[in-house]
């Protein structure tokens, strides 16, 4: 596990912060019911982020809260796009989730290569310790505002709890186990006790 | 809530050994071990070693399975799965005659086999070559050397050549190479010499027939010559090439059908003859049909067949003169016909079966030597037979028995002997690509009755149960006159038992439906409640003409299912009962009374990318989409079942602590595989959000090798091969179960906290993060591969679940109990007191497969594809069902049968104790009486 951490060290080294842009992008629905949605669903930048791929770090550079109307009934594709192929990726969610009662929090998930892959979008009820600046979560977070992140990576699965080869040395015999005790080291106080009752019963009889 | 947990819990206790008792075995299950379809020029009928009164049916069949049945009642004898490469679908079957083993070549592998059991002789493989023909050679000299005659290997693509086999061993005794570039087609073997011909395309694109004769001892060229077929012999029109001496010829025709030219090989002369008929009617297919035996009359039979009607001639070919003579013809028939041909000693016999009669006569003149009108199948015009081989018996000039085993156009594989059906073999199914549970008619109704009551209001719904009480007291009279009959049958020990047609509901809920999709379009319904016979069959093709269905998509609703095929504009609609095809407008009236959902998302498999879409997926672009990491591609996607009942929210420590399930309707697993990097990830997403709730990735893993998976309540399982060429601490196969729960402290039910309600897509309140479960997952070694996995299901979830795993290699079907991979075990250490009583046990690296968790005990389950699971109405029990080229289906009760007495319970000694408990206190009462009385009165 740490082993290809060493690997793609390398390579995590190499790249310098970047910026990663989030965008929104709105759903029709089968009613439109909002005359405030757009006719043409266009992606439009939401935040950007500044990522550090070799420390995991990453830090919010500008924040755009989608327009429209923060119904529950109105939805916004929330994922990374990529403007030259026009590739699109990521999760949905209700422009409720963008009311300002609401604590956000955008999910970034990483690779072993430090590729963004999928995002997600995750609220919270807003309390006073997450308005204090206390993020919890375990990935590490840059507490802002508006919108915390979290760099969430992915976990090396578990792997069989194995037991133990038996290794033998050279001789053959198992390593680091100690030298069988000598009798005299094993029975030393027997033989201590009987010479102690010994004297005691001498120095009894010549009284 | 907690009584819930109370059973859970006891259920869960019972949970100790699983097995399948040797009174249920072939009682609770059923197996059909099929082969495929045979095919037309491998089948035959062969004593299994000389001397041999009885024979059997060997085949070849197009799933590429050699196998043996039994003639008399059409059971397997023997079987083996020949499949060397996924491409290859040809193959050769071959027996000599007095001859123990029988050969087979696929690919370029030549394989002997025990004639009488089916054991492995030898194997000689040319990896760089596929065997284009094999004939054995029935020579005298090479007869009289051993008794193990050779065999003759013609093969093409990459070398070509004749090859002979010593019959033995397998080694090569002479090879003759070709380096012509001509098309190797067939090998033809006389007393004298063998002929191998093959095809010379010319410019113009026709053919030439090319015929090498080569000495069969020393595989030098004798001769060689060129027929003058130029211009009429195009490629896939040359009918026919006899193999021995009985058949000397040559056949081919025109491309419209209407010359047929035959030469006897030896000679360079070709007879014509005119197809009859020609002007009136088209004929689409011409088979010849010649005897095998080497020793038989050189006679054979020319079958024509036009779109309605079927007819023949039987020509003679004198060998000395090398003239071919048209002897008689078979009156034209209505319909699609087989023709079949049969020895006994020199004389050769032909058999010509309609749908409605079977036919025998001598290949010397055309006098009918019997006919028979055939029996026993439901006057149906649309069922002919394909094609088949016959056994005639011929006692002083008249047939006394003919049997035929004929392939027929539903699909089954039959046996008339003498125009009645002995046997019947579905194999049909062995080319099922998918299935689905149907629920029975009355059910459905009761449920639908149920719905109704469930959404209105309290008055309402009360008039409508009481109306529907009443309603049902018309059945009253007859299910009182059924009931004696039903109580005796209960103690005469059998369960009721149904016959072959009809279907009928149970009170345990074991009598289903399973709707299997075929590879050839054909849709077929099969009672599970009894031992999985075909109920109905249908083609869709005639439903949908001009619509390859290779890969139907089934649906069930209710009394009726869907089935929708890529090209299919609309889906067909199919009464899953009778399986008579329903129209579109009955079926959108009876769907209309469902509620409707509010809002669907449905999520498919796109381009290697896993996208959700707003309703159906007509809509135009995806609201989620699911890319996994660069250059990783999904293998699988597998989500819970659409019906999973969790009877626990929460599962209880021993501490009488609760950690809470994460329970989540729509989890869907995604596995990928990095061809790279030899990684293997998976990913658990939200399906009606996208979002990513938990990945994991795997490294040195063998990604050629398929990496199953299941989900299911709050737990996924998947299974891995790890790569053998890298240093891995280990090597094998893993089986990796993961638990997702709320919280990784007992007694906290998360942000969410005790909330009813709550949305992956609408934002929530809660304190913290509450779409994030806690994973807990354990890895464990296991012996065997696995292809496919699933779950178990029950009617409220209370009993606990069993892993269903599909072992390939053993060709078994493996119930891993869940208390065995739970991953809360305990590592390195014994459990403690608590976890004890909660039933885990220490963690060992290694399942090893409990023989008493096999499902299918005595029975080897060949090319299991998948396998569906349906509660039954009884909550201990799960309904198995497997498919691929096999069928199997079982009842699985992974903690016991608690609700169900078995079938070592003898009613009828319960019923004479209580009687005889009666009758003793009938006695004992009055004796007690007057003692009480007695002590009441007398002074102490």
């Amino acid at each position: 596990m740490w082993l290809a951490g060493v690997l793609f060290l390398p390579l995590a080294l190499a790249v310098t912060p970047s910026i990663i842009t989030i965008y929104t992008c709105p759903i029709h629905s089968a009613r439109p019911d909002h005359s405030s949605l757009p006719t043409i669903p266009t992606p439009t930048p939401l935040a950007q982020i500044t990522f550090d791929a070799s420390t995991s770090l990453a830090s919010l550079k500008s924040y755009t809260p989608p327009t429209g109307a923060y119904t529950p009934s109105h939805l916004l594709r929330v994922g990374l796009y990529d403007p030259a192929t026009s590739e699109w990726k990521g999760v949905v969610a209700s422009a409720a989730s963008f009311a300002n009662e609401y604590q956000k929090k955008l999910i970034l998930h990483v690779d072993e290569t430090g590729d963004v892959y999928h995002v997600g979008l995750a609220t919270s009820g807003r309390s006073k310790t997450s308005l204090n600046g206390d993020s919890k979560g375990k990935g590490t977070g840059v507490k802002m505002e508006e919108i915390d992140i979290e760099v969430v990576e992915r976990t090396q699965a578990s792997q069989p709890a194995l037991n133990k080869p038996i290794v033998l040395n050279s001789e053959g015999r198992l390593e680091g186990k100690e030298p069988e005790k000598t009798f005299l080291q094993k029975y030393w106080w027997v033989l201590a006790l009987f010479l102690l009752v010994q004297f005691v019963s001498a120095g009894g009889d010549s009284k | 809530m907690r009584l819930h947990a109370l059973l859970a819990s006891a259920a869960f206790l019972v949970a100790g050994t699983v097995a399948i008792f040797a009174d249920d075995a072939y009682h609770i299950d059923y197996h059909h071990a099929l082969l495929g379809f045979p095919k037309h020029d491998a089948t035959f009928f062969q004593q299994p070693y000389a001397g041999s009164k009885a024979s059997l049916i060997y085949t070849l069949s197009d799933k590429l399975v050699v196998g043996a049945v039994n003639p008399k009642d059409g059971s397997l004898v023997w079987r083996q799965t020949l499949s060397p490469s996924p491409n290859i679908t040809d193959g050769f079957l071959r027996a000599g005659e007095e001859q123990d083993t029988v050969l087979s070549a696929v690919g370029g592998e030549i394989t002997a086999w025990s004639a009488s059991d089916g054991r492995f002789a030898w194997r000689t493989a040319f990896p760089d070559a596929t065997v284009k023909d094999l004939e054995i050679l029935e020579l005298e000299d090479a007869k009289s050397e051993r008794d193990t005659k050779d065999a003759v290997i013609l093969l093409s693509d990459g070398t070509h050549g004749v090859k002979r086999l010593d019959g033995r061993t397998g080694a090569v005794k002479w090879t003759y190479p070709d380096n012509s570039g001509d098309s190797p087609f067939q090998i033809s073997i006389s007393a004298t010499s063998i002929y191998y011909i093959s095809l010379h395309s010319t410019m113009l694109g026709g053919l030439k027939i090319k015929v090498t004769s080569l000495n069969p001892l020393t595989g030098q060229k004798l001769d060689q010559y060129t027929l003058n077929s130029d211009g009429e012999a195009v490629p896939g029109s040359v009918l026919f090439a006899g193999a021995n001496s009985a058949s000397p010829i040559l056949a081919w025709t025109d491309k419209s059908h209407k010359v047929l030219k035959i030469n006897i090989i030896g000679s360079k002369s070709t007879s014509t003859f005119n197809v009859p008929g020609a002007g009136s009617e088209e004929v689409q297919k011409i088979v010849l049909h010649a005897p095998h035996r080497i020793n038989s009359l050189s006679h054979f039979l020319v079958h024509y067949q036009t779109a309605n009607a079927h007819s023949a001639e039987v020509f003679h070919a004198d060998l000395k003169t090398h003239a071919i003579s048209k002897a008689y013809s078979l009156p034209e028939l209505a319909g699609k016909g087989a023709f079949t041909t049969s020895t006994t000693d020199a004389n050769v016999y032909f058999t010509r079966i309609t749908s409605n009669e079977v036919i025998v006569v001598s290949s010397v003149s055309h006098g009918i030597l019997g006919r028979w009108p055939v029996k026993g199948v439901a006057s149906s015009n649309e069922l002919y037979p394909i094609h088949g081989v016959s056994e005639v018996v011929v006692r002083s000039g008249s047939a006394h028995a003919v049997r035929s085993a004929l392939l027929l156009s539903d699909g089954q594989w039959a046996l008339i002997r003498n125009g009645e059906f002995v046997w019947t073999r579905p194999e049909l199914l062995a080319g099922a690509v998918t299935a689905v549970w149907a629920e029975l008619p009355e059910e459905e109704t009761l449920a639908q009755e149920l719905a109704i009551e469930g959404h209105e209001n309290i008055i309402a719904a009360y008039i409508h149960r009481v109306r529907r009480h009443i309603r049902d007291l018309e059945h009253f009279p007859a299910w009182l006159q059924s009931l004696p009959v039903r109580i005796l049958a209960n103690f005469a020990g059998k369960s009721s038992s149904t016959s072959a047609t009809e279907i009928q509901q149970d009170t345990f809920g074991f009598h289903k439906l399973v709707i299997v999709a075929t590879d050839n379009g054909h849709l077929v319904g099969l009672n599970v409640g009894n031992a999985g016979r075909v109920v109905w069959n249908i083609d869709l093709a005639q439903l949908a003409p001009g619509i390859k269905f290779d890969n139907p998509k089934l649906s069930i609703s209710r009394g009726y299912f869907e089935v929708r095929q890529k090209g299919l504009e609309t889906p067909l609609f199919i009464n899953s009962t009778t399986g008579s095809a329903l129209t579109a407008e009955k079926v959108k009236a009876e769907s209309d009374q469902l509620p409707k959902a509010q809002t669907l998302i449905s999520y498919d498999l796109v381009d290697g990318e896993l996208s959700g879409f707003l309703g159906d997926q007509e809509a135009s672009s995806p609201i989620w989409k699911f890319v996994p990491p660069s250059g990783e591609r999904i293998v699988g996607v597998s989500a819970r079942p659409a019906r999973d009942p969790v009877a626990s929210i929460g599962k209880v420590l021993g501490d009488r602590r609760v950690l809470y399930k994460y329970l989540n309707p729509n989890l869907v697993l995604v596995t990928t595989v990095l061809d790279a990097r030899r990684r293997a990830s998976i990913y658990l997403l939200d399906s009606a959000s996208g979002n990513l709730l938990y990945a994991a990735v795997h490294n040195n893993i063998d990604i050629s090798r398929t990496i199953p998976s299941a989900l299911s309540e709050n737990w996924l399982s998947y299974s891995l091969t790890l790569d053998s060429s890298v240093e891995n601490s280990s090597r094998g196969y893993q089986l990796v179960v993961a638990e997702l729960f709320e919280s990784s402290i007992p007694n906290d039910r998360g942000p969410l906290g005790a909330e009813t309600n709550s949305s992956s897509i609408q934002p929530s309140a809660a304190s913290d993060d509450a779409a994030k479960p806690y994973v807990i997952s354990q890895t464990y070694h296991i012996p065997e591969e696995i292809s496919h996995m699933t779950v178990t299901q029950t009617r409220q979830g209370i009993t606990s679940r069993e892993l269903l795993v599909t072992l390939p290699e053993s060709n078994s079907i493996v119930g891993i109990p869940r208390h065995v991979i739970d991953p809360r075990r305990p590592v390195g250490r014994d459990p403690t007191a608590a976890e004890a009583s909660e039933g885990l046990t220490k963690y060992s690296p290694v399942i090893q497969f409990d023989p008493k968790w096999y499902l299918n005990h005595k029975m080897e389950l060949f090319g299991i594809k998948s396998i569906i699971t349906s509660p039954a109405l009884l909550e201990s029990t799960s309904l198995v069902f497997a498919y691929g080229l096999d069928i199997f289906g079982t009842r699985v009760a992974p903690s016991f049968a608690f609700d169900m007495l078995g079938k070592g319970f003898n009613k009828l000694q319960m019923l004479a104790t209580v009687a005889a408990l009666g009758v003793g206190v009938l006695f004992v009462a009055p004796l007690v009486r007057r003692k009480q009385i007695n002590s009441l009165w007398q002074i102490p």
